[in-house]
């Protein structure tokens, strides 16, 4: 199960196309929060948030990495990621779009596999920075 | 302050599985609800099941952590903030799949930050194939707490 990208027409240093996710809402989280499992007032209880201090909500990290995981699923297919890594920076509010861009960092060969190390960032469209990702993906040809 | 002789501590073995249902309603929560995830007839390879969201495992993790543990560790739960997260595959987990969770405690370490001491923990969930006993993932978690200053 290919994903779009040509492995065999790109090196080190390609960049991807970059990938936008906007529409992010308090009921986004909520819905995030109920279907994976993660039971954090912080993310779905504007009160709660406030409560701590925030002004209000903000995306679980898991989410903001959910669609890191799906760009890079997009660019190496279903079933290829054989790692990823992230960590969250800045946190992720209601009504920001957050742009995500990848690097083809290394292509190597593994016994009979080839696989590719990406470099992946979230960033808001104001330019700041939410989430670094690494990736290790298989490459399947189209 | 956390504890650095609980590294290497394990939680009891638990045991998950990634239900179609879970993960039809994952895919729509995060808007990817591409065949081989929610279409049955269409994920079918010969195998088990529809594969999953890379980041969909992570259910099996929090299934894994004992809350105790947070307590021995002498973490501060109010100020508890996910930092990095880590899934490796040794091949793709698949849904209807039944897979035995062994959960630890991998490190524990301090770091000064601008406002005060931070507890640094990292847990370690490994999801082997209930039959075969073949490790298909693991999963790291790490945690930044802040240190409640006596």
């Amino acid at each position: 199960m290919a994903g779009r990208t040509d492995w065999n027409a790109i090196g080190e240093g390609h960049t991807f196309e970059a990938w936008e996710r906007s529409d992010l809402s308090i009921e986004l989280f909520q819905a995030y929060g109920e279907a994976s499992g993660d039971g954090n007032p912080m993310h779905t209880d504007e009160e709660f948030a406030q409560d701590l201090g925030y002004p209000t909500v903000f995306a679980q990290g898991m989410l903001i990495m959910a669609f890191a995981a799906k760009y890079v699923t997009d660019i190496a297919g279903v079933g290829n990621t054989r790692r990823i890594w992230a960590k969250f920076a800045k946190q992720t509010w209601p009504g920001e779009t957050v742009r995500f861009t990848a690097t083809l960092k290394r292509k190597y060969e593994e016994g009979s596999k080839t696989l590719a190390d990406l470099e992946i960032r979230g960033t808001s469209t104001e330019g700041e920075e939410k989430i670094v990702s690494e990736a290790t993906v298989i490459c399947t040809q189209q | 302050m956390a504890d650095r002789s609980l590294i290497g501590t394990e939680t009891p073995p638990g045991e998950a599985t990634a239900s179609a249902e879970e993960i039809v309603a994952f895919c729509e929560a995060i808007g990817d609800v591409r065949p081989e995830y929610v279409d049955g007839e269409a994920a079918a390879t010969g195998e088990s099941g529809p594969l999953v969201p890379p980041t969909f495992p992570m259910r099996f993790l929090f299934d894994a952590l004992d809350p105790d543990l947070f307590f021995e560790l002498g973490l501060n739960l109010a100020g508890i903030v996910h930092a990095e997260q880590e899934f490796v595959y040794e091949r793709p987990v698949r849904a209807g799949e039944r897979y035995r969770i062994i959960g630890k405690v991998h490190d524990v370490w301090e770091k000064q930050g601008r406002s005060g001491l931070l507890d640094f923990v990292t847990f370690e969930a490994k999801g082997y194939e209930k039959t075969s006993d073949e490790l298909v993932f693991t999963a790291r978690m790490t945690l930044i707490s802040r240190r409640i200053e006596e």
